[in-house]
């Protein structure tokens, strides 16, 4: 198969890799909404938030050239943001799964009720911040899973080339974590909505 | 044929199914569900999770990142340039001042001569060429 087809992915980087004018700028404006929205879900501090997303970028400039066109490019810039970031949340000791998060629980499905009545709900501005709030709450691999999937509508084989785990283990915490938001939601959790 | 990958644990496939499809009817602008209050509360959910968080980058961090990683050798051509400038213009002043005496009376002929036989109208011009280079190179240091 002919890989040398243009694309894209292939044009930019050939612009920055040769330093044409205004390539570099582009290449970050194409791709710092999905850094923030990665790292930003990761770490929740603005200002450090910032600071990894900027030494993403500088890494992305070093090390472009071992870009090798395996996977896209937005999988393979999503990649260096994500392991900044989790190196940073190491760095800071801050656990990243909760403990046995996805392993041994029973099925929580069975905690939930049919009664619960959101007419109310969807225009309800405080529901949307508690939600968030929820969202804020779960473990950072899990909103950070979420997030690629609902805001940057990333597919489950893009999220797994960006987080290195496999589409099995992405589909379980997709599924738990919305099932838990489901659950605080219609309170069952003792979390008041 | 089924493409999906399976799960790394059991789950309950109904409960995946109607998160799914809240998704797609969230992304599709489709009604919102009456009377299936799963349905409803994941449809909420879909709604909230694809909204962009509050904080964001500044408006130019792209501009700024593509200051920073600036190759070195095109800076230090930029700062090369501006520095040999700064040196012709000063040595163009201490020519003017040592050898000035002997050749800018010879000038002095017509209105424009005379004009340019002053040493104060030099002096001026060297004080704002001097003013505008400094300011240049404040503006380096303050973009680095």
């Amino acid at each position: 198969m002919d890989t040398r087809l243009p694309n894209p992915d292939r044009e930019l980087v050939d612009a920055v890799l040769r330093g044409a004018p205004g390539a570099f700028e582009r290449l970050v404006r194409d791709y710092q909404g999905l850094c923030w929205h990665i790292i930003y879900r990761m770490v929740r501090h603005p200002e450090d938030a910032r600071e990894l997303c900027q030494e993403t970028f500088l890494r992305v400039h070093q090390c472009l050239y071992q870009y090798r066109y395996e996977s896209a490019l937005k999988s393979w810039i999503g990649q260096v943001a994500y392991s900044i970031a989790l190196r940073h949340l190491q760095r800071k000791r801050i656990p990243l799964l909760e403990p046995a998060s996805d392993e041994g629980a029973n099925s929580p499905v069975e905690n939930v009720g049919d009664d619960f009545d959101l007419e109310q709900a969807f225009g309800d501005a405080q529901m949307a911040r508690r939600l968030h709030a929820a969202v804020d709450a779960l473990p950072p691999v899990q909103r950070t899973v979420l997030t690629l999937y609902h805001l940057e509508e990333a597919s489950i084989p893009e999220i797994a080339a960006i987080t290195g785990m496999a589409s099995g283990t992405i589909k379980s915490h997709l599924f738990r974590a919305r099932l838990r938001l489901r659950e605080m939601l219609e309170g069952r959790l003792g979390v008041a909505v | 044929m089924n493409h999906e990958p399976p799960f790394s644990t059991p789950v309950d496939e109904s409960e995946w199914a109607a998160q799914e499809r809240a998704l797609a009817d969230e992304r599709a602008g489709a009604a919102s569900p009456a009377g299936d209050p799963r349905a409803r509360s994941y449809r909420l959910l879909a709604h909230v999770l694809a909204q962009p968080p509050d904080a964001q980058l500044p408006p130019d961090f792209a501009r700024r990142m593509a200051q920073r990683v600036q190759p070195p050798a095109r800076a230090a051509d930029n700062r090369l340039e501006t520095w040999l400038v700064g040196l012709l213009a000063m040595a163009g002043l201490v020519s003017a001042a040592i050898y000035g005496n002997a050749w800018l009376p010879s000038l002095d002929q017509g209105a424009t001569g005379a004009l340019l036989a002053k040493p104060w109208l030099w002096a001026l011009v060297a004080c704002l060429g001097f003013s505008r280079l400094s300011r240049h190179w404040l503006h380096h240091d303050q973009v680095r």
